[in-house]
């Protein structure tokens, strides 16, 4: 047999013991109290734990006191006259009561003291290594008297192991609930991530922290498309429909930022934890909910780049003070979410704006490219793969983009775009790719710098424009304008027959003349030398005359006549005047000028300026040859524009142009004469608008038609060059 | 006989200076006396106070045309004799010119010895008138 010592010692093990096999609390700290209750005659002990919000005590070991009690005790508040555990516990300290009738901590207490036939009741706190307050150890007795020296003996031990008890409890606690919401935390992370639309990922969010936490109700609100107000969203209500009420009395309304619990989330961006709605001054549904019965809330925003996408709210059918726990859980949970929105939402943006580059690419027929000149890596879409001629596996980067840039180009698209690297503006580029097989394309390159937040340069993006096709097109124009307007130099050198005749024929004249007078004047056989001189002078003067109109004549007609250079007009003018200058006459028209003697110099073709004004001339020559030669006149005139342009205009006192449509004049194959091509002034159009000069026709006020043209200035930097 | 033909000169009208003097050369080696005018204003006016007897002329120049000195010079009285010439072969200007009847249109360039024999025709002509 041992000892009644042995005995306690044994007993003090056996409750270690099950502490160590994980035996649930309740029945360790039962084993615990009739230990002890063992080891006196006539003491009744009991163990009450401290609740989780630190207020109340919580019934946990009490065998032998009357259920009554016991049950009345359960839930009680602590606090500095709260009976002897409460105040225990509220002290954290031991309170020995000595007499339950008449000590003031019991006033509340004593009637069903009484009735239980409690006289005595010594609490002592039981407290964690860390010496927060877990519970209380009291021992009572039927009669009034305070603790010997063996019981309070007895009290430590009781409170030692309930302590290690209790909190080895709760650490395992902590524990599986961590474990909990870990689980908690990646089963939603996977669903979370395979929900299609945000609508199912709440669904899931709010079921999930439902069924996990004990939230009765769970409820989401989303922006209105127009941010304005916030409206309902899924919900989860359980298996049961007793939701169904609220539901509708949330769907009913919408909350614009700051309004009830989830507008004030939506505002604040954070967490609000509400004890009891129906007690809350900022709750419009207070109806609703207390009819539905929900008491604590939970509010929580989902959010995107600091942007609120949705806010959840959680409901409980009792109050309850605001768990940091659980608070903490769901922040987590909905971080996930926010997370897993963030990922979608760039998802979807890279597709639609891959899907819109691609569309937009396609249908253009761009090739769209990205060039990230940190990593020297580039992207490139299908079509200009296969305009670059890039097989769709290889990897691109800038130099092998680079590399099928004709060679004679490809230094300046480099310098472009380190031009553009540099600077961050945009960069434009016409020239032509070669491709592996050696066929050449036109392309224009169009692109610009994408930069960090920073400015610092983090793509190149551009498209390229295959234009071979305009550009052969433009070509062929190009040769049908040149083939067009050599062919108008031409009819018009038909035109001035009077003018090429006279010009050539009177040099021609002179020289015959003078070879016959020197000739006769040598037959004659005397002769004076100074005039024989004189007359092979005068011959071989007019021999280069007559070298000249054919140069002039022969320049007008060949073709190929596009070399610009700075031309002062006023004298493109008097060049002109004289070579028509027999037609004039012979026509009996008169031709004055109003020259400005300050006419900046322009860039253009001698020959193709010749042309114009010969075209112009010819047809005002034209326009008055019905009149009576006194009416036959026309008034050539030029003019600057603060010296940024040459304009030149022609004017005829003739019958003037069509007046609904003077410009029509410049259309292909109009023509009022019945000689004409009509394609003169087309040709004299088509030349000037190369020049980058605009030319009208109108009718003059006071009579006949007006051809004006302008050109703009050389550029002054030239200017000077040339001078 | 050969007194007027001393005195008889050739008026030579032309615009164009190098074409004028080598005329006047031409003529002057045949022996024939000019007066040369490059300006049909010029000559008008000689023409108003002298007698002219044969007029060389070109038909287009600046200011007066030939056609308008033909015109004027039927007006003239004893009327002198007209030559044409011209360095364009213009079917109006002829018809008008043949109109007011020169005694000889010669488009540039011509024959000298054609030329120079239509002049002394020409000289003949006024002479014998």
């Amino acid at each position: 047999m041992s000892t009644p010592e042995e005995s306690f010692y044994a007993g003090q093990s056996r409750v270690l013991e099950m502490v160590a096999a994980s035996t649930p609390l309740p029945e360790i700290l039962t084993n615990l109290v009739l230990l002890m209750e063992a080891q006196a005659e006539g003491m009744l002990c009991s163990i009450l734990l401290l609740s989780t919000d630190g207020q109340h005590v919580e019934h946990a070991a009490a065998p032998s006191l009357p259920p009554t009690y016991v049950k009345a005790v359960n839930g009680a508040s602590i606090g500095p006259r709260n009976g002897s555990c409460g105040t225990a516990m509220y002290l954290k300290k031991p309170v020995v009561v000595t007499d339950v009738m008449t000590d003031p901590l019991w006033a509340d207490y004593r009637p069903l003291a009484r009735t239980c036939g409690l006289r005595a009741c010594w609490s002592t706190p039981i407290l964690s290594p860390q010496r927060d307050v877990l519970g209380s150890f009291a021992m009572y007795r039927q009669e009034q008297r305070g603790p010997n020296a063996y019981e309070q003996r007895l009290t430590e031990v009781a409170t030692h192991i309930a302590g290690i008890a209790i909190g080895r409890t709760r650490a395992q606690e902590t524990l599986r609930q961590s474990e909990e919401q870990l689980s908690l935390l990646q089963s939603i992370t996977m669903e979370v991530a395979t929900a299609t639309n945000l609508s199912s990922a709440l669904e899931v969010v709010l079921r999930r922290v439902c069924e996990k936490t004990g939230w009765t109700f769970g409820q989401s609100w989303l922006p209105r498309w127009d941010g304005m107000v916030l409206e309902v969203g899924p919900a989860w209500t359980g298996a049961s429909g007793e939701m169904a009420k609220f539901r509708i009395a949330s769907k009913a309304r919408t909350l614009p930022p700051g309004e009830g619990l989830p507008g004030r989330v939506w505002t604040s961006k954070r967490a609000v934890w509400v004890e009891d709605v129906t007690r809350d001054p900022n709750f419009p549904r207070t109806r609703a909910a207390t009819e539905a019965g929900l008491k604590a809330a939970l509010a929580i925003p989902i959010l995107a780049r600091d942007e609120v996408m949705a806010v959840i709210e959680f409901f409980l059918h009792e109050p309850r003070q605001e768990d940091e726990r659980l608070v903490r859980v769901i922040t987590a949970v909905a971080a996930q979410l926010s997370l897993a929105i963030e990922r979608k939402r760039a998802e979807e943006e890279l597709r639609e704006r891959e899907a819109r580059i691609s569309l937009a690419a396609e249908s253009a027929d761009l090739a769209f490219w990205v060039i990230y000149p940190e990593r020297n890596t580039a992207w490139m879409s299908d079509r200009g793969r296969a305009m670059y001629g890039f097989d769709a596996a290889i990897p691109l980067n800038r130099e092998l983009i680079c590399s099928r840039v004709h060679p004679d180009e490809r230094d300046a698209v480099h310098k472009a775009f380190d031009r553009a690297c540099a600077s961050h503006e945009t960069f434009e580029s016409e020239h032509r790719l070669v491709l592996p097989y050696g066929k050449t394309r036109w392309v224009i390159v169009r692109g610009r710098c994408l930069l960090d937040e920073k400015g610092a340069l983090l793509e190149l993006i551009g498209v390229t424009i295959d234009i071979s096709a305009q550009k052969e097109s433009n070509m062929q124009l190009q040769i049908q304008r040149e083939e067009m307007a050599h062919l108008n130099r031409v009819a018009l050198m038909g035109e001035m027959t009077a003018s090429v005749a006279h010009e050539l024929n009177q040099p021609l004249t002179a020289i015959a003349n003078n070879a016959s007078a020197a000739r006769r004047f040598l037959e004659r056989g005397h002769i004076d030398p100074t005039l024989l001189k004189q007359l092979l002078q005068d011959m071989v003067a007019d021999s280069q005359r007559a070298g000249e109109v054919i140069r002039g004549i022969r320049s007008l007609v060949r073709k190929d006549k596009s070399v610009r250079s700075q031309l002062n007009l006023n004298a493109v003018i008097a060049d002109t005047l004289r070579l028509v200058g027999s037609d004039v006459l012979m026509r009996e028209s008169v031709v004055t000028t109003e020259l400005d003697h300050n006419l900046p110099p322009v860039e253009a073709a001698p020959v193709q300026m010749q042309q114009v004004l010969l075209n112009l001339i010819m047809n005002a020559l034209d326009a008055v040859d019905s009149l009576p030669p006194s009416q036959r006149r026309i008034i050539i005139s030029t003019r600057s524009e603060l010296g940024l342009t040459a304009e030149v205009s022609v004017r005829d006192f003739g019958y003037g142009l069509p007046k609904d449509c003077p410009e029509k004049v410049f259309d292909h194959f109009f023509s009022t004469k019945q000689a004409g091509m009509g394609m003169g002034l087309t040709i004299v159009r088509s030349i000037i608008e190369t020049h980058g000069g605009k030319i009208s026709a109108e009718n003059a006020s006071d009579g006949g038609a007006r051809f004006s043209f302008r050109l703009p200035a050389a550029r002054k930097d030239r200017q000077s060059q040339a001078a | 006989m050969s007194d007027p033909e001393q005195t008889q000169e050739v008026c030579l009208v032309d615009d164009h200076p190098s074409v004028l003097r080598s005329m006047s050369h031409l003529l002057a080696s045949d022996g024939v006396k000019v007066r040369a005018f490059n300006k049909p204003e010029a000559f008008l006016a000689h023409a108003a106070n002298h007698p002219v007897s044969v007029v060389v002329t070109d038909i287009w120049m600046e200011g007066v045309t030939g056609l308008e000195i033909l015109a004027r010079m039927c007006a003239v009285s004893p009327r002198p004799r007209v030559i044409v010439i011209t360095a364009r072969d213009d079917l109006a200007a002829r018809a008008t010119a043949m109109a007011i009847g020169p005694v000889a249109f010669f488009i540039k360039p011509f024959n000298d010895e054609q030329f120079l024999a239509a002049v002394r025709d020409a000289l003949a002509q006024a002479r014998s008138s």
